[in-house]
């Protein structure tokens, strides 16, 4: 199999000790026990992979596949190896030669039929006002999964009096370096365009898979305006509202680990809920809902009891809510819970919606 | 012919697919070699059967634990079976009152600290690799850590054993009480036995109450033999420090170039600490401070603020992962890890392993658990490289020699495996042939972890394949 992606890595690969700090807290590792479930084994079978010592298979494929690309392993690593961009080559040299799993190239053709990873006929947004200080951009899985989170975020917004404006979105394509996928060049295009064309002078985004492509992608580094997420937004502007509820916090794994935004959410969240409680892992050692890197797609059950372990550790701490700020990680503990199961999940803006609608208190 | 096995365990707990075997062929050490099929017992029974049967089939079996070890030990060198024992990992009780804990072998160093702090106990000889290494490969290894100066090794914290033996037979080892001397001391002879002699199922380990307080120094020397000389005098004088680490100007600049940590580049750094109540940590750690200054150490800090205690072991546990940044084209490969000698040898060492790395055309730098005696080697080779292992080769040979010249011996906690093998035969040669009789008494067939230790390769280059793709 040809590598020229892996090559660029081979020194991270050369300086992994093998000494497994990976595996501490790999939630697929968690899960399913054997090491071959842990960074360390991709390591190995990245190198295998490139020194020509082992074949694609099946099995190689889907142990590169069922990492979420959380990034706890980077954290732990005590050589500081690059985990995560041996992995992303190893997947990318994998598609190159022709191993991948169908969803992940289904979603790559349904971005490019119809500009959202659903392929899903677009939805006409409200073009809230032409000129304003923010460009609001919401990504696929708020648009077409978690709309009511959406609309309740947009009101909130409104309501606080942040001058906003949306426009014609399409998938930003940050999940496709990720499944080592291209982008649609023409969709990046087409979003940098529109954004221009708002005149806003900066772009706000509460999916934090699409702030940090926005912000650190090279496709966007041309993007010109300064890209904020919401939770940076909310912790300047006045709340007024309290609530009573025993409320925790859960970091995304993209906007904590990769973005490095750990104390804007939870100063928000403490300035309206006073019985604040943090999980037993939180902030960058914080355990991934297990929706990212495309194992939702291609591993639901996995990517379910992940978010089940994590949903535990809110209830552990007998938590009445629990907040985060993205729509995936929202939509993957919405899908584990439990009907017995009491404990609420919101968005931390959608929450504020509805508290300053007068609602949960 | 797996069948069987795959009954024993269940089918969720076996594999023989390449790409599981490819990944169990390989530990921290520099080799790798395909199982024919990986088991993950739950349980004694389990381990029992699969024993039985491999004894009976003459099938090869690698216990394996978190796979850090160093030195191959879990390394199938002859395929067969490995038993991958981590989901037996039950702490089954915690007696304070003994001051005793039984727990499975696949229990992870800090996760039984962790339940012990909750008692104000702990379990002292953590090793670098405690966040993930199992007790069960830490009395196979008799591994031990950093604070060993002061606690000692994981032999002197096993009280207990169970084992079951290569025919499959279980035995219990030891008492579960503080002190013994009813006969052999046969749980000892398990200790470091590398999995060779039978599989720990359960251990019975001694615990120790939390200090009340710790304090930390970090002492800068522009000489080596200095510093060298500062901590066998601080060893000489009877003081009792927690630990006693030092580094070289290799490791600091690997370390700066790592983390950017803007250590000095000087030619040594060493750590210590004490622990204990506040009126004596504040008298042991005067005087260090003074033994360090006697021998021109030109910095010194202390602290006992825990987030700067932790910042300065920070740079400590950063040293054996920084080595391989220290050049781009060069990475750390694990062969003379912990050679060990009498701690007034200790500078004579270091400054004679320099030498033989400049003479051998390689890089090696030292650190390590000083106030043991125990140097870490990093050995840093472009590891693709055929010529730079032929150096390498050398060097270690070299470096072995000279460890025993100065009595010390060939690993002080990693233990033997396969890298150290060849070295380890010479020093033990007087020994060698009880070995050899007590593994034929107790694995007649030779099916435990075969050709290991005594039993090893006498070249330990092509004992099995490198992990590396060397060209020529
Ligand atoms: C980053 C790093 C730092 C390290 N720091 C230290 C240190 O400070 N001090 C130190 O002493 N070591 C250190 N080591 C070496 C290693 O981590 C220790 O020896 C550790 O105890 C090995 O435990 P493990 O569970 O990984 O065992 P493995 O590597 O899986 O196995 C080690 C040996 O034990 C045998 N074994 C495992 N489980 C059993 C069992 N239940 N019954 C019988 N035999 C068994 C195996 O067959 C093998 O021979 C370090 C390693 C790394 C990678
Ligand atoms: S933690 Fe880092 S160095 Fe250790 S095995 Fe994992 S990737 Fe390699
Ligand atoms: S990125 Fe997350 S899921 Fe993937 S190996 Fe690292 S810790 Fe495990």
């Amino acid at each position: 199999m040809e590598t020229k992606n892996l090559k660029k890595w081979k020194k991270e690969m050369l300086v992994c000790i093998r000494c497994a700090y990976c595996l501490e807290n790999c939630p697929v590792y968690n899960q399913i026990g054997w090491e071959s479930a842990g960074a360390r084994a991709r390591m190995i079978l990245s190198y295998g992979l490139l020194t020509k010592d082992i074949e694609c298979s099946d099995s190689i494929l889907e142990k590169f596949f069922q990492c979420t690309t959380c990034g706890q392993c980077e954290v732990n690593c005590p050589a500081k190896v690059k985990i995560l961009e041996v992995v992303k080559a190893s997947r990318k040299d994998l598609v190159e030669n022709g191993h991948y799993f169908p969803p992940h190239q289904l979603m790559q053709e349904a971005v490019k039929k119809s500009g959202n990873v659903y392929g899903e006929e677009k939805k006409e947004k409200e073009i809230i006002q032409k000129s304003a200080e923010y460009a609001l951009f919401v990504g696929c899985v708020g648009t077409y999964r978690e709309e009511e989170s959406v609309n309740r975020t947009i009101k909130l917004l409104k309501k606080l009096g942040v001058s906003f404006t949306r426009f014609d979105e399409l998938c930003c394509g940050g999940v496709f370096p990720d499944l080592g996928f291209e982008n649609y060049q023409e969709n990046v295009q087409h979003n940098k365009e529109e954004i221009k064309k708002t005149g806003a002078k900066k772009l706000l985004t509460i999916c934090p898979m699409c702030y940090k492509t926005f912000k650190n992608n090279p496709e966007y580094s041309d993007l010109g305006l300064e890209v904020v997420h919401i939770t940076q937004l909310l912790n300047k502007l006045n709340i007024q509202v309290k609530t009573e509820e025993i409320v925790t916090y859960h970091d995304p794994c993209d906007l904590g680990r990769h973005s490095g935004i750990y104390e804007e959410p939870r100063e928000i969240i403490k300035k309206f809920a006073p019985h604040f409680v943090e999980m037993e892992k939180n902030r960058e050692n914080a355990r991934c809902c297990g929706a990212g890197g495309g194992v939702r797609g291609s591993f639901t059950r996995l990517s379910i009891d992940m978010a089940k372990d994590r949903l535990k550790e809110a209830l552990d701490k007998k938590a009445d809510v629990l907040l985060t700020e993205c729509f995936s990680c929202l939509h993957n503990f919405k899908n584990a819970k439990k009907r017995k199961q009491n404990i609420k999940i919101y968005n931390i803006s959608e929450y504020l919606s509805i508290l300053m609608e007068g609602g949960e208190k | 012919m797996f069948e069987e096995l795959k009954d024993i365990v269940g089918g969720e707990n076996f594999s023989d697919s390449l790409t599981e075997r490819y990944i169990y062929s390989s530990d921290a050490s520099i080799y790798q070699s395909l199982p024919s099929v990986i088991l993950r017992p739950g349980n004694t029974e389990e381990v029992q059967e699969i024993l039985r049967y491999a004894n009976k089939e003459k099938i090869p079996v690698t216990p394996r634990g978190a796979g850090t070890g160093e030195v191959g030990g879990a390394v199938p060198i002859d395929g067969g079976i490995v038993l991958d024992l981590k989901r037996m990992n039950k702490i089954k009780e915690i007696r304070i009152g003994d001051l005793l804990c039984r727990v499975e072998p696949g229990v992870v160093n800090d996760e039984l600290n962790k339940e012990l702090k909750k008692f104000g106990f702990f379990f002292p000889p953590t090793p670098g690799s405690g966040k993930v290494c199992t007790i069960g490969g830490m009395i196979a290894n008799n591994a031990s850590g950093m604070r060993a100066v002061k606690y000692g090794a994981t032999r002197d914290f096993v009280l207990g054993l169970k084992v079951v033996l290569p025919q499959g037979e279980l035995v219990s080892l030891g008492t579960q009480t503080i002190i013994h001397s009813s006969g052999y001391q046969l749980e000892r002879l398990m200790v470091g036995s590398e999995g060779t002699l039978g599989v720990i199922v359960e251990a019975t380990l001694r615990l120790k109450p939390l200090p009340e307080k710790r304090a930390v120094g970090r002492a800068m020397f522009y000489k080596l033999e200095e510093a060298g000389k500062a901590i066998s005098a601080i060893v000489a004088r009877g003081l009792t420090p927690s630990a006693l680490e030092f580094l070289d100007e290799i490791v600091i600049k690997s370390i700066n170039a790592a983390f950017h940590s803007g250590l000095p580049e000087i030619e040594a750094i060493v750590l210590f600490e004490c622990d204990g109540n506040k009126v004596s940590i504040d008298d042991e750690m005067d005087k260090i401070k003074k033994v360090c200054q006697e021998f021109n150490s030109f910095r010194i800090d202390i602290s006992n603020d825990p987030k700067e205690m932790e910042k300065i072991w920070e740079a400590r546990n950063a040293a054996f992962p920084a080595t391989s940044r220290y050049q781009e084209d060069l990475a750390r490969v694990t062969l003379a890890e912990d050679v060990t000698v009498p701690i007034s040898k200790l500078s004579e060492l270091i400054v004679n392993f320099h030498r033989i790395a400049s003479e051998n055309g390689i890089i090696i730098c030292t650190y390590g658990h000083a106030g043991e005696g125990l140097i870490h080697t990093s050995f840093l080779i472009d590891p693709e490289s055929s010529q730079q292992w032929e150096r390498a080769k050398k060097a270690v040979a070299e470096a072995f020699a000279l460890t025993q010249s100065l009595r010390g011996t060939t690993s002080g906690e990693h233990g033997i495996g396969i890298t150290k093998a060849p070295y380890f035969k010479k020093e033990r040669s007087e020994s060698l042939e009880m070995m050899r009789k007590i593994k034929k008494a107790l694995d007649p067939h030779n099916i435990l972890n075969p050709h290991k230790l005594m039993d090893a390769p006498d070249d330990f280059f092509t004992a099995t394949q490198l992990r590396y793709a060397i060209k020529e």
